[in-house]
């Protein structure tokens, strides 16, 4: 999604003060403008005395555009983006089925300068999880879910090198059967195979704090029985 | 663990990427709606894992929730009939899903909010259950809240790292 939208985004409190301290009034044109799925955000929409746009959600939140132009530009992204269809959560996220295992490198090395971590303290061991884990929630605090998605295949290549190289498994490009899809695993010893693309992506897009050191380390120990 | 049949696609939602700033959710399974016309979605029917005691509001974790009700509003099945699209929350019975703000924005948008608590067996070795999944908000269905047949209790989800295959039926089916 095109981002070139100039966005602030109000607290209760700050959505309160800005009304009252801007001069803003409810615009009943603009709100009826708006698309009925998006009524819980763009609930309320105020022109202010500054000439910005406050939209405010059902929870009281808001949605500060500098113009109206770019709250109708927010609106017609919005509009765009519900029209996509379902993605798969690692198309464009790792390389070909054919070049990943050879890309393994490389994705490691993008992981070490997007987090600006030393390489040579990504060693591949468990305990190095605890670095990458750091990195990932001091870059949380400045930014958040696309940044993270930018990693996803890197962070999939580290963590599958933590395990294979611990329990002494090898990769495997397991494909899903009745479609194109498919995934990047770890086979033990023992035939076991650590599937863990999808735990790796909600772990980082959908957890309150992440902590890939458990996750290696769950998928380390449930493999090693 | 990855589960058979978990959901590796991931559904838009606008109102949560104007919320929140993200774009989209993955729910963790889905399910095909068939309704008595024939029409099917294969995706119409969002199938969420919680066991984190949390209430389940709107705002859950940067607006899951909006996105999941959003996300599924816009599917096909959405059109069939009100709460034809819906989502089904497979929790621990200390998560609360139906807060008032939840509640009303799937009423709003025709979505079905659907729950079902997973128990554990008396038996020795701990055995998951799935018990009967069962409507929260059932006026959005008016008066013929779609129920067929008797609730289904599943006990073949023994251990973490395995998953029912044919999920869909947790509820008896609709």
């Amino acid at each position: 999604m095109a981002r070139n939208i100039s966005l602030q985004r109000l607290k209760k409190k700050e959505v309160r003060a800005y009304i009252q301290d801007n001069g803003c009034s409810l615009d009943p044109s603009l709100n009826s403008q708006t698309p009925v799925n998006l009524l819980y955000v763009f609930n309320k929409t105020y022109q202010c005395a500054d000439g910005k746009i406050l939209a405010v959600s059902k929870a009281g939140t808001g949605n500060l555009y500098n113009s109206v132009n770019d709250w109708q530009s927010e609106l017609d992204e919005l509009v765009e983006l519900g029209k996509r269809e379902p993605v798969h959560i690692l198309y464009n996220q790792i390389p070909s089925a054919e070049r990943f295992m050879e890309e393994i490198p490389s994705m490691i090395s993008n992981i070490a300068k997007k987090f600006e971590i030393n390489p040579f303290e990504l060693d591949k061991t468990l305990e190095s999880m605890l670095i990458l884990d750091k990195a990932i929630a001091r870059n949380n605090q400045l930014s958040y879910a696309n940044n993270n998605m930018e990693i996803l295949g890197s962070l999939i290549a580290y963590i599958g090198e933590v395990i294979r190289i611990t329990i002494n498994g090898e990769w495997l490009i397991k494909q899903d059967s009745g479609s194109s899809a498919w995934e990047p695993v770890i086979v033990a010893q023992n035939g076991k195979i650590a599937s863990f693309c999808i735990i790796v992506f909600d772990e980082l897009y959908e957890a309150e704090e992440s902590s890939f050191y458990d996750i290696a380390s769950m998928l380390i120990k449930i493999h090693q029985q | 663990m990855a589960y058979p049949n978990e959901n590796w696609y991931l559904f838009t939602s606008p109102a949560r990427q104007a919320q929140s700033g993200v774009a989209s959710v993955r729910p963790d399974f889905t399910e095909r709606v068939i309704y008595t016309s024939g029409q099917t979605d294969d995706h119409g029917s969002f199938v969420e894992v919680k066991a984190t005691g949390a209430i389940l509001n709107l705002s859950y974790y940067r607006y899951q929730i909006l996105g999941h009700i959003d996300a599924v509003s816009r599917r096909p099945a959405a059109s069939f009939r009100r709460g034809a699209a819906r989502v089904l929350f497979i929790t621990t019975s200390d998560t609360t899903v139906s807060p008032p703000d939840t509640i009303a924005e799937a009423n709003r948008l025709g979505v079905g909010i659907w729950k079902a608590i997973v128990c554990t067996t008396t038996q020795p070795g701990g055995f998951l259950q799935v018990g009967p999944a069962v409507p929260l908000n059932p006026e959005v269905y008016g008066t013929s809240i779609p129920l067929s047949g008797a609730a289904g209790v599943r006990n073949d989800l023994a251990l973490p790292g395995t998953a029912p295959a044919g999920l869909e039926d947790a509820d008896g089916g609709y």
